[in-house]
């Protein structure tokens, strides 16, 4: 089985988060495409990756596949990706080869795989979030970046129409608000108005390579619910990350 | 000192500990009493030990220490290297330790008594020292929360260096590089392997930093600023590392101290809390023992801890354990001290069983409850678990937090 994708930088966002907090992730390969799940070793937070066929520029598939690799390993080999690169998968019995290339120059890389009884199914997360935000990728990364550094949890509070970002700790509070009306919010859609859920923020801090790269990326929220975030990667990969609340 | 019982000392001997003690309180009042110095001349081989200290600030009392003997004396002031070793041998070597002592001002460091002391931070061999004191030194023994236990002083007259010196080579070349930051030099040392005492008494006779940061540290404040430096660099070593994928529990019980270590699958934070029992150092007169304790989170800490450097001490240790495990975690330590351990030795007894501790084999756990609910009917701790979790600002955070399995169909 091989498959070819022609931009190795939108793995490469990805995984240099996820590695992070993630150790092993199950990857899917079937006639539909590529996905990825994972939930991180607190079982905090869960990650989907959707890489649909038409998003690769070679998918040769011969039986579906599904197995359980180490994102860590993955990580480490992605960080010598660079602007331009190819990526090959090749995926066989107990190993896969990935290949960059660039400009003709080839880099190949073998990493080993845990196969049958190992992989740890991860079952479907159904929600039922009232609100949706779409914000720009670059804005949130921006937004998530400029509070950071004052505490651990981060509370997410749904006024009318408006997402503000607050994290409160002993040295003060910051608040970033997006807006339809200032023009930080694509998309505002709220049913469920004056919600107030809170999070651990460094859940947040591990995908923000992957916001950086997004075009938009939509934030679902609920009362006393996890929160989806639903990024949209460029050609066509989609990511839904949920982190599930914390009892304040 | 407690209050001895004749019949237990008769059995015991000094030998088995049978009142509960570390240490025996016959052996060390016969070395404090053995410690009457009648000359005012001393020879001996230093360690080589030192001592800044920091009453009076910016004018401190500084000095050598010797024994009254030669020989290889390097363990002397080598905490790295004590605690395999009784509480008596530790006292009794310490105590034979002679300090002389004279007031300067942390920035006079081109006198000759100054360059002396900088000469024997910059060896890990014992040196051959003759001490001139202006009277018999004191036969007082001197004790603190940070410190390994000091011998007698007197005010120092001269001070000679006799025997040949040799300078390690590590340490000589941070010591000559006068645009090294301090921080930075700490950090080199440490990874060339310079133990962490090496490093603190060069830091404290001023031979780290930029040659217009250089002063003299008191002992004191360098075994914190050294332990809160190193740390600080391990640290953000660790915070690049992937996160551990389960619950670990390590214990560790010794000479009346329990420590409990817990790392947790989370990005880096760190908690270190101490619970006084009545009858130890710090809670001699109480009635229940007395917890307290400080943490930070992700983004480190913007204040000095309260619970003071047995914290930093800790964080070094814990952030060197996960170093060796290339792994990330939340670290939450315990200890508990028990009636009996009453006497202060110093910060290297929690940095050195922290390390200890991390050596062993770890409980593994795959949730915190599960972790809990072992900590629970854990024999060996005092203090019942829900008061822990109740002074325990990381494991509320923790326990606050839900998990997305409830939400999977």
């Amino acid at each position: 089985m091989k498959l070819t994708f022609a931009d190795a930088r939108v793995w490469r966002y990805i995984i240099a988060g996820v590695s992070k907090f993630i150790e092993f992730g199950l990857m899917t390969v079937s006639e539909e495409g590529l996905t990825f799940k994972a939930i991180d070793p607190s079982r905090v937070s869960l990650i989907e990756m959707y890489m649909p066929r038409e998003s690769f520029e070679e998918f040769e598939l011969g039986n579906e596949f599904e197995v359980m690799i180490s994102v860590e390993e993955l990580g480490r080999i992605l960080r010598s990706s660079e602007k331009d690169d190819k990526i090959s998968l090749d995926l066989r019995e107990s190993y896969m080869t990935i290949k960059f290339e660039r400009k003709g120059v080839v880099r190949e890389f073998v990493i080993p795989l845990q196969t049958g009884s190992e992989a740890e199914s991860i079952p479907e997360l159904k929600l039922e979030l009232n609100n949706m935000f779409k914000i720009s990728g670059l804005l949130l990364y921006e937004g998530i970046n400029s509070i950071e550094g004052l505490g651990d949890v981060l509370t997410m509070k749904v006024y009318d129409e408006d997402l503000s970002l607050i994290v409160r700790s002993d040295l003060g509070e910051a608040e970033v608000v997006f807006s339809t009306s200032s023009g930080t919010l694509i998309e505002g859609e709220v049913n469920e108005p004056n919600v107030e859920v809170s999070y651990g923020l460094e859940f947040f801090t591990y995908v923000k390579p992957a916001m950086r790269i997004s075009e938009s990326v939509s934030i679902l929220l609920g009362s006393e619910m996890p929160c989806k975030l639903i990024f949209d990667l460029p050609q066509n990969v989609k990511m839904n990350y949920y982190v599930a609340p914390r009892v304040e | 000192m407690h209050a001895l019982n004749g019949e237990l000392c008769v059995r015991c001997r000094g030998g088995r500990n049978l009142c509960g003690l570390p240490y025996c309180p016959v052996i060390v009042k016969i070395l404090a009493s053995e410690l009457r110095i009648d000359n005012t001349d001393i020879y001996g081989s230093s360690p080589p030990s030192l001592f800044i200290g920091r009453y009076g600030y910016p004018y401190v009392r500084v000095g050598p220490a010797i024994p009254p003997e030669v020989g290889d004396t390097s363990i002397y002031d080598l905490p790295e290297m004590w605690l395999n070793m009784s509480l008596n041998e530790i006292l009794g070597f310490r105590y034979s330790l002679i300090r002389g002592t004279y007031i300067t001002s942390i920035s006079s460091l081109n006198s000759k008594h100054v360059s002396h002391l900088q000469e024997l931070a910059l060896t890990l061999r014992p040196v051959d020292i003759e001490l001139t004191f202006e009277k018999k030194p004191k036969p007082k023994i001197y004790l603190d929360e940070y410190l390994p236990p000091q011998g007698p002083s007197a005010p120092l007259k001269d001070f000679k260096i006799v025997g040949n010196l040799l300078s390690d080579k590590r340490l000589e070349k941070v010591f000559y590089d006068t645009d090294l930051r301090a921080s930075k030099g700490a950090v080199r040392l440490y990874n060339s392997d310079v133990p962490i005492s090496a490093i603190q008494k060069l830091f404290s006779v001023g031979g780290l930093g930029t040659v217009r940061s250089r002063r003299l540290v008191p002992t004191r404040w360098s075994i914190t600023a050294i332990d809160s430096i190193i740390s600080d660099y391990l640290v953000s070593q660790v915070k690049k590392l992937p996160i551990i994928s389960s619950y670990m529990l390590y214990v560790r019980s010794f000479m009346s101290n329990l420590y409990i270590g817990i790392l947790v699958p989370r990005a880096w934070s760190f908690e270190w809390i101490e619970a006084w029992f009545p009858g130890s150092t710090w809670n001699r007169f109480g009635v229940n023992a007395e917890v307290e304790g400080d943490y930070e989170g992700f983004r480190g800490r913007d204040k000095y801890p309260e619970i003071g450097g047995c914290y930093y001490a800790s964080r070094l240790a814990s952030a060197e354990a996960l170093l060796k495990m290339k792994r990330q975690a939340t670290v939450i330590l315990w200890r508990e001290i028990y009636e009996g351990f009453d006497l202060p030795i110093g910060v290297w007894f929690v940095r050195e069983n922290v390390r200890a501790m991390f050596k062993e084999k770890p409980e593994v756990f795959k949730s915190i409850e599960d972790l809990i609910n072992y900590l629970r009917d854990f024999k060996y701790s005092r203090i019942p678990i829900d008061t822990w979790i109740k002074k325990s600002y990381i494991m509320r955070i923790i326990l606050k937090q839900e998990s997305i399995d409830k939400y999977l169909s």
